[in-house]
């Protein structure tokens, strides 16, 4: 055992060089250790201590500038097997044969921590016993906290920390930053407003605090019962790991999540985007299971799934159309965004109403200490966002826009319907936080998003989100916190078509949500979390009126209807840690939904093809009447179970459902696409997903690996049927068929958080199917066999690499690869009157080529200086390198009586931006 | 609150362009599948049924008749109309006017050399509203080149279908176009230069006739009205000689019932698609001819029955259009002889063009186009219906 102080020793000389590294300089050689003594003791506050006799033969020799006390110590006194120990009060001690103690260790199994004298802890990689020895003895020197009093506590009874944790500097709230007990390996994350509920039974413990792009903190703390605890980090001044996906140890290994990301809008600068623009849903579409339908679409696809079937949610407030500019930006401005969750596996009880993702967006909550800006400007778009204290450390606001002035791109289009197309679309937000005192917060948040666009001066569109919300937080005692919120959010749309002026009409749609949302958070232990609430929705849509547009038309005027209905759901979860290793997230949501009146529905005579010539008999329900009722359980449970230290398995099955759907027989995301509740006719569709996964660390590397594999079963899913009209009659009925859907896959990716070189690389293998087969044959689709769904994607490959050249210059590229999208081809040709004609396949039997991209981007940031007023960068993007022609479509015309195939490409060369960004404040400025 | 001066500096967007790229991809294809098309129109005489194969994509094979079947019409009181093949392919029923009525439904059987029997559904023959006018206006089209635009014709069918008539419609249309040739006709070389006697204007006036092949189909059932105004038909630009004189179009106008209605505006529409942003996907049609037994095939096209109404109209257009360059090539004596000796006497007798100055004739050579109008396609004949 004569080794284990000998490492104490090491260490502690170590630590404190390295805290306080005294150094000197010179060129000594061969000098005895006497004058070299006297001679550090001149250059640096320090006193040697030893005896002469020792030392006597001993010589040092060393030469330059600047150079570690400690080592030359460490490389010299080995020999004659004397030790060194810097003192508090810098005195250093030469000790011969035992190296001099201070404190008892208290970590066992030591052995094989086989230290050697005077040996230089960087010279060798750590063993895994010295590591831990290691950690275990820095708490001599951290900050220890005292939380509550022993007398306060109840025995048996686990202590509750609740607190938050912000932004020295701006004082704004660090959402989703880290607490980590490594005792109990378990971590705590703030929530939305930077609290957090820490629930463990009381003892010594070290803390330790993680924040993206903020110094890491740990504290050694003595929780002797339930108290507060609130934390301040720093921001980290240069930071190396900008391009982090936010999902450290804690979430990839030890937490409940599965499929879940979460990006703060800071790391996703350096990812090259189109246009010059970062945009979140970029960022999401290079994520593992995540496809869209083609470059000129908003929409995503995730696991396989229909574009409806996501939830974006702006600071709790739903987001019914995403896509700015046809689908080439997001909605969102990313000034004002600060992090988004991203779920696609097992949504956590408290969301519901959608079967394949959530994306949860907060927004910034505004610096409540001083005044600062950001903004920029690229060939596209132009944007600013503002922020401040309305009353410091108390309340904050945040505002912001962004226009476009993109007109002059399409002026230079070749295609003649595109040039004389323009478009527009701006957006606004504003916010504000206030702190009413410590025990409760309140948000209002409110957004509004505008689009207009011609296309070939024969089609206008316009289409609109708007949408605010009121959230309060409360914390209704130590253990119990409460989160009430309104939202209500409304999406129109208006729709011109010209191309037939006899029969030129015009559409405004609307559809309207409101909704209550309360939630409450209780932790009764620290094995415990406990999450319940409910929320109710109220929606309301106006499908609008198809009306004659212009004096040459004569449109049959034709109203769609409005349609009203009820969702509700009641949640209830527990998040249990079981043992060590293994932790249970177990919940449950029971959601309702009724169709009310007041509306017309007519029966149709059955075993007949459902339309107008076999309506059977016509009901009328009154206002509130309720039409139809649905509801059901929705079980959402994980597992975790750690394998090791650095891997963990994890299970989950996940029910979810979906009251309302999105018309669309369009390749693309239309605005004009209809949301729809589901009815008297329509069911809602659920699904069922089972994800399984394994996740490793590396971390020394800074990588960690994930795997996932998943099966979903959709039921109901809706589809169109061949050449669906849904402006024609309200009776949608007639223009969709329901079916089932299955999708599964794997997903493997690996992440590099850290260093030089950042990024990911991820693999996917995924199909989605779909399968509509009624009884009789036009209640079927191919047949009624499994066809392809339009968004069905095998394989797809996507890396995203940044490399930080230097502090201020980055360069950084995507390149995605997966295979083509289905379509439906030619078959056959056929004459008829002399001409040609194209049968076709089955729905979806064919597939477009395969899609490759690269792109590029280089970061260049302003200087670093730290006290400077504004702070900018100049981002150069070149969108699609390669200048692959890849197909958006591929289609067939007949030209003089013969086919020809073409197919269309948006982005047929690389796209070069370059875009100019800047900030108040300096480069570390949030 | 501080001003920002936001400084706007782009460096080098390149050109945004979204491109459309002639591609034809594999497609295994099937062939070979049974189509049948037939129609009866409501004049008397052989309603025709064309049975043929269909081809892959791609494959030149593309003209495959089907011998050898039986076909026959029959009506919904009990009258049949048995069919002969014409020609290969082609089948006529003979039907006679009295058969041939609107509110009679008919169906179309077709036996094949096996015994297969495909049947029809019935369709019935809706009546067809006169034609009331066809207009047409100058429109200026645009190209890929900025002010690189052309004229043309649009015209339009206007009709009203109000009361009993069928609210369906299809058009066909044939054009017929008098164009001129640029000189009259004095001298040829057959091996040598001849000199004609009396300047010749045989092959001078020229008219030609084409069907306009594209679907043109239209139904009320948007409309708050049968009023159909401007529908717009065919469009003539003034990038061929068809509008340099005058110009005719003979429209048809064939009523339809829903189900053809359906069939052939999805055809229509899938044969002019455009790969546009929100453009929907094309599909599979089903025809109404039906397989009746096991080892029947399915059947790709329609059985429709229609009246036909017709509208002819002459345009005299006011717009330039393309003319052939009738410009002499300038050929001295030698040059020309050397260049007329070139032409094998199969292409006798080729046209000269000749100025005589003062007593001196010189012959130079020009586009034989500029001299016989039929080298373009037509035909000296002028039809009969020309005013």
């Amino acid at each position: 055992m004569k080794a284990l102080p000998l490492i104490i020793l090491i260490f502690l000389a170590h630590s404190y060089a390295a805290a306080q590294g005294p150094v000197i300089s010179g060129d000594f050689r061969d000098l005895p250790f006497d004058e070299f003594a006297l001679e550090v003791e001149e250059q640096v506050p320090v006193k040697f201590v030893y005896r002469k006799e020792w030392t006597g033969d001993l010589r040092i020799s060393a030469s330059g500038e600047n150079m570690e006390l400690y080592k030359i110590l460490s490389d010299h006194l080995s020999r004659n097997d004397l030790y060194y120990f810097f003192s508090d009060d810098y005195r250093i001690f030469i000790t011969r044969d035992n190296p001099l103690v201070t404190v008892l260790p208290d970590y066992a199994g030591i052995e094989e921590a086989a230290g050697r004298s005077g040996d230089s802890l960087e010279a060798r990689e750590l063993t895994e016993a010295e590591r831990l020895y290691i950690e275990g003895r820095r708490k001599s020197i951290m900050k220890t906290i005292y939380i509550g009093n022993s007398a306060d506590h109840i025995n048996g009874q686990g202590a509750v920390i609740n607190g938050n944790i912000k932004d020295t500097e701006t004082g704004e709230a660090m959402v989703g930053a880290t607490i980590y007990v490594q005792e109990l390996s378990r971590g705590f994350i703030t929530d939305i407003n930077g609290y957090f509920t820490i629930s463990i039974p009381p003892g010594s413990y070290i803390f330790r605090f993680n924040c993206l792009g903020m110094e890491e903190l740990q504290y050694k703390m003595e929780v002797r019962s339930s108290g507060e605890l609130n934390i301040e980090m720093a921001r980290r001044l240069y930071p190396i790991d900008e391009i982090t996906v936010k999902s450290s140890e804690f979430h990839n290994v030890r937490g409940l999540q599965m499929g879940f990301t979460q990006i703060s809008i800071k790391n996703i600068k350096e990812i090259p985007v189109v246009l010059g623009e970062k945009d979140v849903l970029r960022v999401v579409q290079l994520l593992p299971g995540v496809q869209n339908a083609g470059e000129g679409s908003a929409g995503i696809n995730v696991r396989g799934s229909a574009v409806d079937q996501n939830m974006f949610l702006l600071n709790k407030i739903p987001i019914y159309n995403t896509s700015h500019l046809f689908g080439f930006f997001s909605a969102f401005n990313p000034d004002i965004i600060r992090d988004f969750s991203f779920y696609k596996s097992n949504l956590p009880a408290k969301y519901g109403g959608r079967l394949a993702s959530v994306i949860d967006i907060s927004s910034r909550q505004g610096n409540n200490k001083n005044f600062t800006a950001r903004g920029g400007i690229s060939p596209i778009t132009a944007k600013i966002a503002v922020e401040g204290p309305i009353k410091r450390d108390k309340s904050s606001y945040v505002l912001s826009a962004r226009s476009t002035y993109s007109d002059w791109i399409l002026k230079r289009m070749k295609d003649p319907a595109l040039r004389n197309s323009n478009a527009q679309f701006y957006d606004l937000a504003a916010g504000i936080t206030t702190k009413l005192n410590d025990r409760n917060l309140l948000k209002v948040f409110g957004y509004y998003s505008n689009d207009r666009f011609s296309l070939a001066s024969t089609e206008q569109y316009q289409y609109s989100n708007a949408g605010a919300s009121l959230d309060w937080w409360h914390q209704v005692s130590s253990i119990l916190n409460f989160n009430a919120s309104l939202a209500m959010s409304q999406y129109q749309f208006g729709h011109q078509n010209n191309s037939l002026p006899l029969e030129a009409y015009q559409h405004d749609y609307q559809i309207n949500h409101y909704e209550f949302k309360s939630d409450f958070t209780w932790i009764p232990g620290y094995r415990h979390k406990v999450m319940f609430g409910g929320n109710a929705i109220l929606y309301d849509i106006d499908r609008g009126e198809i009306l004659p547009w212009g004096e040459e038309s004569s449109r049959k005027p034709v109203t769609l209807g409005r349609e009203n209905g009820i969702e509700g759901a009641i949640h209830i979860s527990d998040q249990i840690q079981l043992s060590d290793r293994i932790s249970v997230y177990a919940g449950l949501r029971y959601s309702l939904y009724a169709y009310m009146g007041p509306q017309t529905v007519y029966e149709y005579v059955p075993e007949n093809p459902v339309g107008p010539e076999y309506i059977e008999d016509t009901l009328y329900f009154s206002e509130g009447e309720i039409i139809s009722f649905y509801s059901g359980p929705e079980i959402r449970a994980s597992a975790t179970y750690l394998t090791g230290t650095n891997n963990s398995v994890k299970f989950s099955y996940n029910k979810t459902r979906q009251y309302l759907y999105m018309l669309s027989n369009t390749i693309a995301l239309s605005p004009t696409d209809q949301w729809k509740l589901a009815d008297y006719h329509i069911s809602p569709q659920s699904a069922d997903q089972v994800s399984v996964g394994f996740y490793q660390d590396f971390n020394k590397k800074f990588l960690n690996f994930s795997a996932e594999v998943y099966y979903k079963k959709v039921n109901d899913i809706v589809e169109y049927k061949d050449g669906a009209n849904f402006i024609s009659s309200p009776q949608i009925e007639t223009e969709v068929l329901q079916g089932k859907q299955k999708a599964y896959g794997i997903e493997l990716m690996m992440k590099k958080n850290a260093g030089k070189l950042s990024g990911w690389l991820s693999f996917t293998y995924a199909r989605s199917l779909i399968r509509v087969d009624g009884d009789n044959y036009w209640e079927q689709i191919n047949q009624g066999n499994w066809y392809p769904s339009n968004y069905d994607i095998p394989v797809s490959v996507n890396a995203v690499m940044n490399l930080r050249a230097n502090r201020r210059l980055s360069i950084s590229s995507n390149l995605v690869y997966h295979t083509g999208r289905p379509i439906t081809y030619p078959v056959t040709i056929f004459n008829m009157d002399d001409n040609q004609y194209i049968s076709y396949s089955g729905r979806n039997e064919y597939r477009i080529p395969d899609y490759f991209r690269l792109d590029l981007s280089v970061n260049l940031e302003g200087n670093l200086k730290s006290r400077k007023f504004w702070h900018s960068y100049w981002m150069l993007n070149v969108y699609n390198l390669t200048g692959r022609k890849n197909a958006y479509s591929v289609f067939f015309k007949n030209e003089g009586g013969k086919i020809q195939g073409y197919k269309m490409s948006i982005f047929s060369q690389p796209i070069v931006t370059l875009s100019w960004n800047f900030k108040l404040g300096n480069y570390a400025s949030d | 609150m501080q001003v920002i001066r936001l400084i706007l500096v782009y460096v080098g967007l390149s050109l945004l362009v979204g491109c459309i790229y002639e591609y034809n991809p594999d497609l295994e294809g099937s062939s070979n599948a049974l189509v049948i098309n037939g129609k009866v129109t409501d004049q008397e005489g052989y309603q025709y049924i064309e049975i043929s194969r269909s081809f892959a994509p791609y494959d030149p094979d593309n003209k495959r008749p089907v011998s050898g079947y039986s076909v026959e019409i029959q009506d919904d009181e009990g009258n049949s109309f048995p069919g002969a093949e014409m020609e290969p392919g082609l089948y006529g029923c003979w039907m006679d006017q009295e058969y041939l009525a609107p509110g009679i439904s008919y169906r179309l059987i077709v036996t094949n050399e096996q015994g297969n029997l495909y049947v029809s559904d019935f369709e019935e023959l809706l009546p067809c509203p006169d034609i009331d006018s066809i207009s047409y206006e100058i429109q200026e089209k645009e190209t890929e080149i900025p002010d690189n635009s052309y004229l043309g014709l649009q015209f339009f069918a206007n009709t009203d279908c109000s009361g009993e008539y069928a609210k369906n419609f299809r058009w066909e249309m044939e054009e017929t176009w008098e164009y001129h040739a640029r000189y009259d006709i004095g001298a040829y070389y057959d091996g040598r230069i001849r000199d004609l006697d009396h300047i010749i204007y045989d092959y001078f006036y020229c008219w030609q006739s084409k069907r306009i092949l594209s679907l043109y189909t239209y139904s009320t059932q948007n409309l708050n009205s049968g009023l159909i105004r401007n529908y717009p038909l065919n469009f003539v630009s003034n990038q061929s000689d068809r509008l340099s004189f005058k110009y005719s179009l003979l429209v048809k106008q064939l009523s339809l019932s829903l189900v053809a209605y359906e069939y052939l505006n999805t055809l229509e529409k899938q044969s002019k698609q455009s790969g546009e942003l929100y453009e929907s996907q094309p599909a599979q049609i089903q025809g109404n001819i039906h397989p009746q037994d096991d080892g029947g095939e399915p059947v790709l096209g329609l059985f429709y029955t229609t009246s036909v109404k017709e509208k002819r109209i002459f345009v005299r257009p006011d717009i330039v259009t393309w003319r052939p360059d009738c410009e002499p090539y300038g050929l001295s004596a030698t040059e020309l002889h050397d260049y007329l000796g070139s032409f094998g006497p199969n292409r006798y007798p080729i046209y000269l063009y000749f100025e005589d100055i003062g007593p001196f004739r010189v012959y130079d050579f020009a586009n034989q186009e500029c001299f016989d109008c039929r080298l373009r396609g037509g035909t000296t004949e002028r039809p009969d219906f020309w005013e």
